[in-house]
């Protein structure tokens, strides 16, 4: 499998919804929170993706269902050229040899009873990597090496709670990085971490994805460590996707109104600058029953009438750069009328 | 005079063959209305900072030097004292308003009978009043009085934790990692919140934080600490415009910036010292890159600059600028 392109093609994860409908209504249809409704993307072999939005905008889920964790509810998913469910069900093992995951919190990853040298063993030996004994070690040390846990010795026979996170998080990468998959899905790899650790995983992250050509879909609701690391941002807003591109062009040029309001919402350290921040009010509602118009809208300072009716296609704005929003027709219409 | 003063205040943790020096001889005021940011990483002991404060650290732990609030030394209080103070003028901010705030009662509920711990007397209609006021203030709907904690977003709980600690309009609110665990809108909406309650309600916040952009862009102040030990003091404005310490400047360089060049991000080498085992000299200098002999031998003193502003180092130059 050279081509390690990810191809999303019209992906639904709907959740049925418990209880709802309080039993009286035993035949009553259940309601269902959409997860992840509609996506449609490429990622090309080899590239930086960072996903983006808030917690309940389906990042998470997304991401769970790249790797198998959850099973798409309708849409088609394929890595490389192979469709997934048909290649999990065919050869899991090369399947999980091949697309790995990272998550947030290291110490829920690990068993706390197995020590460093356990835990990567068990990766080799797994998936038949190293033929002796000394040949697994040496990749272990050499591994550990690579993520600056110097010297390898030491780490080897601690146990996860002998390590701090930002370590933990390095094995933690490292595992997944071992079996140098062709895609690695991270979610929210640092958000546990502090500022002077964090910046040193990120670009161990980056590293070790660049020298295997993996490629790499990093989640995260931090734009900061997203602008740094990515070469595509997708911003997600309730399950759907409202702008893509570029990473500099989005980030720097957004047009819809949600990548508007995140950016101007996001820290900065400048003491000196005064920054006018788009308010938005009110939280992301669940994604239960949306409307039919732009699931942004209720909260959207710019929503004009048409938002609440239809909700917008993706509009080209360059060739590297899309966003749906009804609002970015309305411009263009203006600049004509000017014209 | 200074709402809160720290006066050469230590924490050490006794463990059963290891003391823990979480916090290490900290003096810094507080003035009234200066809002205080401290900054550092996870073990730099801002949290245990905190809980000192507010008399909440296990009995094993062993406090030294003095904290006055308001003119009355609290750290020798007995509980009784303190609880006087506790919540009416103290109040807290913790992380994880999940865990702070009761799963069987209603929000309404719970929160009537904290306001009757102070106000035994008070009628339930004067309870339920003034519950439902700070509800308002917090831009809550009314409908919260009535729900369980699981039917709040993590937003809308914090929310109801910063109501509950306002509710006996304390003169100083600490906040530790209040907002750290939610999203960048909800978060930037809670601290524009927080900062016009502040200004009304005429409170004094200790925010603690690792988030250096945080403590820009709400506090007046700020305290970076590492390992116990505070190593740089003073207005936001000129510690975080020009700092001095080489751990501040590490800091502020790793944090990627959204404006500019996309260049690499700086991270600083080495991790916490142990604290059972500090070493002699600067705490800092292990992982320093600037460090010179006479850091690692002894423990650098505050040099003093203008606007209060103190640093520890031995390098960081002689008052230069003006």
């Amino acid at each position: 499998m050279d081509n390690c392109s990810i191809r999303v093609k019209n992906v639904y994860k709907y959740f049925e919804q418990k209880g709802s409908g309080s039993g009286k209504l035993l035949f009553s249809e259940k309601k269902k929170v959409k997860a992840v409704d509609g996506i449609s993307l490429e990622v090309r072999p080899g590239e930086i993706t960072g996903i983006i939005g808030e917690s309940g905008c389906g990042k998470s889920t997304f991401g769970k269902l790249l790797i198998k964790l959850e099973d798409v509810t309708s849409g088609q998913i394929i890595v490389g050229d192979r469709e997934i469910n048909e290649f999990y069900k065919n050869d899991k093992l090369q399947f999980r040899r091949n697309v790995q995951m990272v998550f947030q919190n290291p110490f829920d990853t690990f068993d706390p009873r197995y020590t460093i040298k356990k835990i990567l063993m068990e990766v080799l030996d797994i998936h038949h990597i190293g033929n002796t004994k000394e040949e697994k070690m040496e990749i272990i040390t050499k591994g550990l090496e690579s993520v600056e846990l110097k010297p390898a010795e030491d780490y080897m026979d601690r146990r996860p709670h002998e390590l701090s996170g930002g370590q933990l998080q390095r094995v933690s990468i490292l595992r997944a990085m071992l079996l140098k998959p062709k895609v690695l899905i991270s979610d929210e790899p640092v958000s546990m971490l502090d500022v002077s650790v964090r910046a040193d995983v990120i670009k161990m992250l980056q590293n070790l994805a660049r020298e295997n050509g993996t490629t790499l879909l990093f989640i995260s609701h931090d734009i900061n460590t997203v602008r740094y690391i990515s070469d595509r941002v997708i911003v997600m807003y309730l399950g759907r996707i409202v702008e893509e591109g570029i990473t500099d062009e989005v980030l720097h040029n957004p047009q819809h109104p949600y990548t508007k309001a995140l950016i101007s919402n996001c820290s900065s350290i400048d003491v000196f600058e005064k920054k006018e921040k788009i308010k938005v009010d009110g939280e992301p509602p669940s994604p239960i029953d949306n409307g039919p118009g732009c699931y942004f809208a209720p909260r959207c300072p710019f929503a004009a009438g048409k938002c609440a009716q239809t909700y917008p296609d993706m509009q080209k704005i360059s060739d590297t750069h899309k966003a749906s929003c009804h609002l970015l027709n309305e411009k263009e219409d203006e600049q004509e009328i000017k014209n | 005079m200074s709402l809160l003063k720290i006066k050469n205040a230590s924490v050490i943790y006794q463990m059963k063959n290891v003391e823990i020096h979480a916090v290490n001889d900290i003096s810094f005021n507080v003035e009234e209305q200066e809002s205080v940011g401290i900054v550092g990483e996870s073990g730099s002991g801002k949290s245990t900072l905190a809980t000192m404060l507010l008399k909440l650290l296990p009995q094993s732990a062993l406090v030294e030097g003095n904290c006055y609030f308001d003119g009355k030394e609290i750290l020798n209080m007995t509980q009784d004292e303190f609880n006087e103070l506790r919540w009416t003028q103290i109040a807290t901010v913790f992380q994880k308003s999940m865990n702070a705030l009761s799963p069987v009662h209603r929000i309404g509920k719970q929160m009537m009978r904290i306001y009757k711990v102070h106000f035994p007397d008070s009628s339930n209609e004067e309870a339920k009043k003034r519950v439902l006021e700070l509800l308002e203030m917090v831009n809550l709907p009314k409908r919260v009085f009535n729900l369980y904690q699981h039917e709040l977003s993590g937003g809308m709980m914090q929310r109801v934790s910063i109501a509950l600690s306002l509710m006996f309009n304390p003169k100083l609110l600490i906040m530790d990692e209040a907002t750290t665990a939610l999203d960048v809108i909800t978060e930037s909406q809670i601290l524009t919140e927080i900062m016009d309650l502040e200004k009304k309600l005429k409170i004094t916040r200790l925010m603690i934080t690792h988030d250096m952009s945080i403590v820009a862009n709400t506090c007046k102040k700020v305290a970076v600490m590492y390992a116990g030990f505070l190593l740089e003091y003073g207005f936001v404005v000129d510690v975080i415009g020009n700092p001095k310490h080489p751990y501040t400047i590490g800091l502020l360089k790793s944090f990627p910036e959204f404006k500019g060049e996309r260049t690499e991000i700086y991270s600083m080498a080495g991790s916490l010292p142990d604290l059972s085992q500090l070493p002699g000299g600067c705490v800092f200098a292990p992982r320093c890159e600037y460090a010179i002999k006479q850091c690692f031998e002894e423990r650098p003193p505050f040099k003093v600059y203008k606007n209060g502003r103190k640093v520890m180092c031995h390098l960081a130059e002689e008052e230069d600028d003006g």
